[in-house]
């Protein structure tokens, strides 16, 4: 099994221990860490915080990252994990430890730990699972496991692997171990010919051409072919953050002004778009809508996850009836066959038409970049701090370092798109998925855990209710030394969920004065730099005046660059 | 509708007298109501913006204010007159008046610096 797992390519195991998985767990421990090529095994002290630490390997590393779990107990803990990966479309190869044989369950324990189809209640949000019967079948399903979270669109797969054929001998003696497959070459699904030559004459043709990336750039190659498209187009792009899809400081980069290239489009390019109606469509609290187009405008869209559409959780969000041309291709492999056409169709008498709409959208990111820079000095030296302050000190001792932003960052207004510059695909790998909370702390360690071999400095903002989630990831981060530094945006509340609750309260006239029962997180005030520091985790904080920040950061950054983890606790306005 | 709601809220904010109020008493208490009702949640502790849009220094007309409270427009909350009293808005916009001008990006090195 543990020889199976390294020809898939798997580094690392991350898993809190469970006694339905010792077979694989002794079997890594004593042979695949002693053997080259050496897995490595990384304790967690959570289900959730072992899948999002994948999550987040795997957007940096672009394979998948294995973990493990209980069938029943560590399932159940793990699952939320589970489905944030699956709808950010993140590979991740996954094992629950499962007792098949009823008659071999010596106790409650062992009979509350099974179940007869444990991988049933998370098969909504995988992309494939299978219960192997013997050791062959564990060979050929691992590599099927594999490729199938490895074909766009990407996603979790499940094994549940039987705790007595972990433990048994191999039938026949270990001259009788099952071959090991061979691992294919996975060639995505490109969009057909015909529909990319239709896609390239109407965007050549367009006046106002938009192309909008949300989950297109799976690899560092996706960014690169974005920006070849765009070049020849001299067309604006509008990146959704979910991905590092487009230079934050290309002229073309219109992601601040995306409502109103959209306004003026009368072509959009929606790559991978995980929302299509809120693309092109507005709503307004009552849910009426209206197009966010004008007449005529066509729209098209580039979409691998409709390759493997499911029907219960409603990750694929509202569609609109409105599309012109659906796609169903994985945009990335789509990109060079299209980017070949729009170059051939290319009419030359418009050379110089778009020359001007190129340099029209560089003066305008020019603008947005300089607004930018002036609502940055908003609240410079207020207390608490300004996310717009954080986001520039750590910028001022980072920038001249391979950093990478390791954390969604929609939380503090996106300053880092808004301020930093960042041009290749590792310097942010976007959020979530589903928003749900507790994915930032063992995500971005586990983006870090990538980051480590090739000496980049990973950085984490991690809210303060995230980070309550699961805080047993800094034991994690501490114990396995990987280096990332957390800064905690420390705003003493669930913050969302307050200003959503005002909104409530004042629509039934009773005031906002007990809002705060339920988000806020305060009284007491929670010490993340002593709750760090408790764990093996260097910390600093809380961090209350602005002009502490910089010494702060400093003495954690030099922490960080020695390989160690660091947080900062900073006590922050809201957003 | 808005238009016609404008003059309603002004001859209703002008009858209560909060134009005329004590000034340092009322940005004391503005004070103490922008937190009360929860302004610096989106608004940022001293009205500089974050969820929402910057109200200081230099907040936008009363008159507007008063329309984007009681008939507000996108995310924002409704502040009703039985949430927040015109007095109470009056005394909210005379701290925000108060909010002293910080510094510019030019003011600031390392944002004066940050290159394109």
């Amino acid at each position: 099994m543990v020889d199976v797992l390294r020809s898939l390519g798997i580094e690392y195991l991350a898993a809190t221990p469970g006694n339905t998985f010792m077979g694989i767990h002794e079997a890594v421990i004593n042979y695949g860490m002693l053997t080259p090529p050496n897995l490595r095994f990384i304790t967690t002290m959570h289900e959730e915080a072992s899948v999002a630490m994948s999550h987040g390997y795997s957007k940096i590393e672009g394979k998948p990252m294995a973990c493990m779990m209980h069938t029943t107990v560590g399932l159940q803990h793990g699952s939320m994990a589970i489905y944030n990966a699956y709808a950010d479309r993140v590979p991740i190869f996954m094992m629950v430890g499962a007792s098949i044989d009823a008659t071999r369950r010596s106790n409650a324990v062992d009979w509350s730990h099974a179940a007869t189809d444990g991988p049933a209640m998370v098969r909504d949000f995988t992309k494939w699972d299978d219960t192997p019967g013997s050791l062959r079948h564990f060979s050929e399903s691992a590599f099927r496991a594999w490729k199938f979270a490895m074909t766009p669109p990407y996603g979790p797969t499940l094994l549940a692997v039987d705790t007595e054929m972990q433990e048994d001998e191999i039938p026949g003696g270990k001259d009788r171990a099952p071959p090991i497959p061979k691992l294919p070459r996975i060639s995505p699904p490109a969009g057909e010919e015909g529909a990319v030559k239709e896609v390239a004459r109407l965007l050549v043709s367009a006046e106002n051409p938009v192309i909008y990336a949300d989950r297109a750039a799976r690899t560092p190659e996706g960014l690169k072919l974005l920006v070849q498209l765009a070049e020849a187009l001299q067309a604006p792009v509008c990146d959704s953050g979910n991905r590092m899809n487009f230079p934050w400081r290309h002229p073309l980069n219109q992601s601040r002004r995306s409502r109103q290239v959209m306004g003026d489009a009368d072509v959009v390019l929606a790559l991978e778009p995980g929302d299509p109606f809120t693309l092109f469509a507005r709503m307004d609290a009552r849910g009426n809508t209206s197009s966010a187009l004008k007449p005529g405008a066509k729209r098209i869209t580039v979409s691998s996850v409709e390759l493997m559409p499911k029907g219960n959780y409603q990750d694929l969000q509202r569609y609109t009836s409105e599309v012109d041309l659906a796609m169903a291709a994985d945009a990335e492999a789509t990109l060079p066959m299209l980017i070949e056409e729009v170059k051939r169709q290319l009419p030359s008498g418009r050379k110089s038409a778009f020359e001007a709409r190129g340099k029209a959208l560089a003066d305008a990111h020019r603008e947005e970049f300089e607004l930018s820079r002036q609502t940055a000095a908003n609240g410079w030296d207020d207390s608490p701090i300004a996310t717009s302050r954080i986001y520039m000190e750590l910028y001022e001792q980072i920038k001249g370092e391979d950093w990478s932003l390791v954390s969604p960052s929609g939380m503090q207004n996106s300053w880092a798109q808004q301020l930093w510059t960042a041009d290749r695909h590792y310097k942010y790998i976007g959020g979530w998925g589903a928003a749900g909370i507790g994915y930032i702390a063992p995500a971005t360690l586990g983006a870090a855990l990538a980051n480590q071999k090739y000496g980049r400095l990973s950085v984490s903002f991690v809210g303060d209710g995230d980070l309550m989630f699961g805080p047993g990831i800094l034991w994690t981060a501490a114990h396995e030394r990987i280096p990332l530094l957390y800064i905690v945006h420390n705003n003493r509340c669930y913050h969302t969920e307050i200003m959503q609750l005002q909104a409530i309260a004042n629509r039934r006239q009773r005031g906002i004065d007990r809002v705060h029962i339920g988000c806020a997180i305060d009284n007491p005030n929670i010490n993340f730099a002593m709750m760090a520091k408790s764990l093996g985790v260097h910390g600093e904080g809380p961090i209350e005046n602005p002009r502490d920040l910089a010494a702060a950061l400093k003495r954690a950054i030099a922490t960080v660059k020695r390989g160690e983890p660091a947080l900062v606790d900073v006590v922050s306005q809201g957003r | 509708m808005r238009f016609a709601f404008v003059p309603v809220i002004l001859v209703s904010v002008m009858a209560t007298g909060a134009f005329a109020a004590d000034k340092p008493n009322d940005v004391a208490r503005g004070k103490q109501l922008y937190f009360a009702t929860g302004c610096d949640q989106c608004h940022g502790t001293q009205g500089k913006g974050g969820a929402g849009p910057r109200l200081a220094p230099g907040p936008i007309p009363y008159e507007g204010m008063v329309i984007q409270l009681r008939k507000p427009r996108v995310r924002m909350p409704l502040y009703s007159a039985v949430v927040m009293p015109d007095g109470d808005v009056a005394a909210i916009f005379a701290y925000l008046q108060s909010v002293p001008k910080g510094k510019t990006a030019s003011e600031i090195p390392m944002l004066k610096a940050l290159s394109y």
